[in-house]
């Protein structure tokens, strides 16, 4: 394992408040300086963005020296928050595999606080060193009954200061969005925050995708439930690539877009057949099998959706295909979203829509020979959120987590077909 | 009635285990010997045979905990493969855990002994010899390995951690969280500082600093004493004259 950070977290709450007080002070008066520059009509582009990019520099370093459910709240933020400019995104994307290091002690201490006995007494070999860091703590590797297996430790107590840091992460957050629009993200957080600190949820949810995925296109790992509780998960240890690794072996593009389509048709299946969705498409939860399978990783963000959500989703979908703006607006409200009335609105949202069905009208869609399309995605969501009238919870993440999902395609320079009407390859 | 020494100790375990209920239950001031006999099973006046004062049974008690758990972290495998802090941590993780087990018990004695420290500065003094053997330990293992220049004072420093472990426990005896995980986590930052503190030498340094600036005032110190004396100054009172003549 590289070696990790182990600057001491600022535990109390003066102290954690005080460091995201002086950060969002900064950051508001540097915003502040922008807007009085821009009213008078100086400063250039440029210089708007480097004055964005300290900003975000600064955001970052306050985050990641909380880090706990600070920095959580920040990779879930850095993957959703299409209304924080793209260079915060960034930087906050930067903090993924940042947590608090385990040592052996606290090692040795969640174990006995949870099954009653040390980590070598559990497995007939246990690699005291992590293999990996996870956002809430640490993957060691573990022998037992002739297996591998991966040993998910939490840090201990890394979900107390939730409540207090997401109010940090509002303070910080306030010069850049309005507070109405962020709530429901915040509140999206929070939800998840607290099904993602309890392992013995993971573990459901992973059981949960383990039947109803087919085996012969995913491969999830078999859980070892004598040792898995609320703060230790232990499950089988999947061989297969990361997204990274799995490139430098110069797949073929055929390899390319099957591993592709598997990926768009997991999303889309999850959130129209099985209304529950894998809400984390960071490239580290994918592993690239030789036998050609996904290897599928960590259910500690799984979106459940209200009953019913499937239908008014493929209703927007259609919507969106007729370029009817009225109609786009109506699908948008059964969802429990709405913008203003305005001719500005209606020009984003059209743009918007344009972007969205641009993939379903063709046949097959190529990644690889659309760069920039993300970005513009991601800007025109960006846009359109700054006339948001009211945000839905389950919109929300849905949305931005389809954004992770391209991003991952073309990562992979993959041609898809994502014809709404196709058979997925999961069904 | 001769009594084995097998029955010996097993009215002394009887005695220690009432006694533990009673103060965890009651408090220590509420506690006397005669219910601690009775909860025992014992006669009032056998229970003398074994303990003079409740005082000794409460610094017996503490030295029994602290021994079992020493006696569990010597067992731990790889021990000598652990680094300063985790083996640190390790040890009081330990020592809390068995606190853990009579946790009213441990609450009450620290308040007591906290109260009154100075009754029991000899009971004080041996319990932190006992304490005191695996910091040692410790830190000369960190020393061996090269992990840490060997600090000034090692003595004074092992003293310091165990004084620091005392305000651990007083952190731990208030935490209401969930398993005590404040207490974990404020033991994991703490030690993480303050062996970070003696990686960087820098106790090494302050007192080469130091030894500089008591050397240069000392020598500065008894230059000025040298000019102020008689011979240069020009006093002629009968003071210096007399020690000037001796």
């Amino acid at each position: 394992m590289k070696d990790k950070e182990t600057k001491p977290i600022p535990t109390s709450k003066i102290h954690r408040t005080g460091k995201v007080g002086l950060t969002a002070v900064a950051v508001g008066v540097s915003e502040a300086k922008l807007r009085v520059k821009r009213s008078l009509g100086l400063g250039s582009q440029a210089s708007e963005n480097n004055t964005r990019e300290t900003q975000a520099e600064k955001i970052f370093k306050t985050l990641s020296q909380l880090r706990g459910s600070a920095l959580k709240a920040a990779q879930i933020l850095a993957q959703a928050a299409d209304f924080v400019p793209e260079q915060y995104q960034k930087v906050l994307a930067q903090a993924y595999n940042q947590a608090p290091a385990l040592n052996r002690a606290i090692v040795r201490k969640v174990f006995v606080t949870e099954l009653g006995k040390a980590p070598e007494d559990c497995f007939d070999e246990f690699e005291s060193e992590a293999f990996a860091a996870a956002s809430l703590g640490q993957v060691h590797n573990a022998k037992y009954k002739g297996k591998n297996w991966a040993v998910k430790i939490q840090y201990p107590g890394i979900g107390d200061t939730l409540d207090s840091d997401l109010n940090l992460i509002k303070t910080l957050l306030k010069p850049m969005t309005s507070l109405d629009n962020l709530q429901p993200l915040l509140d999206e957080v929070h939800e998840h925050f607290i099904l993602e600190t309890d392992y013995t949820n993971e573990l459901q949810e992973l059981l949960y995708f383990k039947g109803a995925l087919k085996e012969s296109l995913v491969k999830i790992a078999e859980p070892l439930k004598e040792f898995s509780t609320g703060r230790i998960l232990v499950t089988e240890k999947l061989e297969g690539l990361h997204l990274d690794d799995w490139l430098k072996t110069n797949p073929s593009q055929k390899q390319r877009n099957h591993m592709g389509q598997l990926l768009i048709d997991l999303w889309d299946y999850g959130v129209m057949h099985l209304e529950r969705l894998h809400a984390d498409p960071n490239p580290g939860n994918f592993l690239f099998l030789p036998d050609g399978r996904l290897g599928l990783l960590d259910f500690g963000c799984i979106k459940h959706y209200q009953s019913g959500f499937k239908v008014k989703y493929r209703n927007f979908l259609e919507a969106l295909l007729t370029e009817d703006i009225m109609n786009i607006r109506s699908a948008l409200a059964a969802v429990g979203v709405t913008y203003h009335d305005d001719p500005e609105a209606n020009r984003f949202l059209s743009a918007l829509s344009s972007w969205y069905i641009r993939p379903f009208k063709d046949k097959a869609f190529d990644f690889n020979s659309h760069h920039g399309y993300i970005k513009e995605g991601a800007y025109l969501m960006h846009k359109l959120h700054e006339h948001c009238g009211q945000m839905s919870r389950d919109f929300v993440l849905t949305d931005r987590t389809w954004l992770g999902v391209y991003r991952t395609l073309e990562a992979m320079g993959a041609t898809v077909s994502m014809d709404i009407n196709r058979k997925l390859l999961w069904s | 009635m001769k009594i084995s020494k097998k029955e010996q100790d097993k009215v002394r375990a009887n005695i220690t285990k009432a006694f533990v209920e009673l103060v965890g239950e009651k408090g220590f001031r509420k506690t006397t010997l005669g219910a601690v006999a009775k909860q025992a099973g014992i006669g009032g006046s056998t229970i003398y045979n074994y303990f003079k004062s409740k005082e000794q049974i409460l610094f017996a008690q503490s030295e029994t905990m602290m021994l079992e758990a020493i006696g569990i972290f010597n067992k731990v495998k790889d021990l000598e493969s652990y680094n300063l802090q985790e083996r640190l941590q390790l040890y009081f993780d330990m020592v809390l855990e068995r606190y853990e087990k009579d946790r009213a018990f441990v609450i009450e004695a620290n308040e007591q002994i906290s109260l009154t420290p100075f009754s029991f500065v000899a009971e004080i003094h041996e319990l932190k010899a006992v304490f005191g053997k695996p910091i040692n330990e410790a830190l000369n293992a960190a020393i061996a390995s090269g992990e840490i220049a060997s600090p000034p004072m090692q003595a004074f420093i092992e003293s310091l951690i165990a004084d620091y472990f005392y305000m651990l426990v007083y952190y731990w005896s208030n935490d209401k969280s969930k398993n005590q995980t404040q207490s974990v986590q404020l033991s994991d930052l703490s030690l993480n500082f303050g062996v970070s503190l003696l990686k960087s030498g820098a106790l090494n340094k302050g007192m080469d600093l130091l030894q500089f600036l008591l050397k240069r005032h000392m020598a500065g110190f008894a230059g000025l004493v040298s000019q102020l004396g008689p011979k240069s100054c020009g006093c002629t009172c009968d003071c210096h004259k007399e020690k000037h003549e001796g």
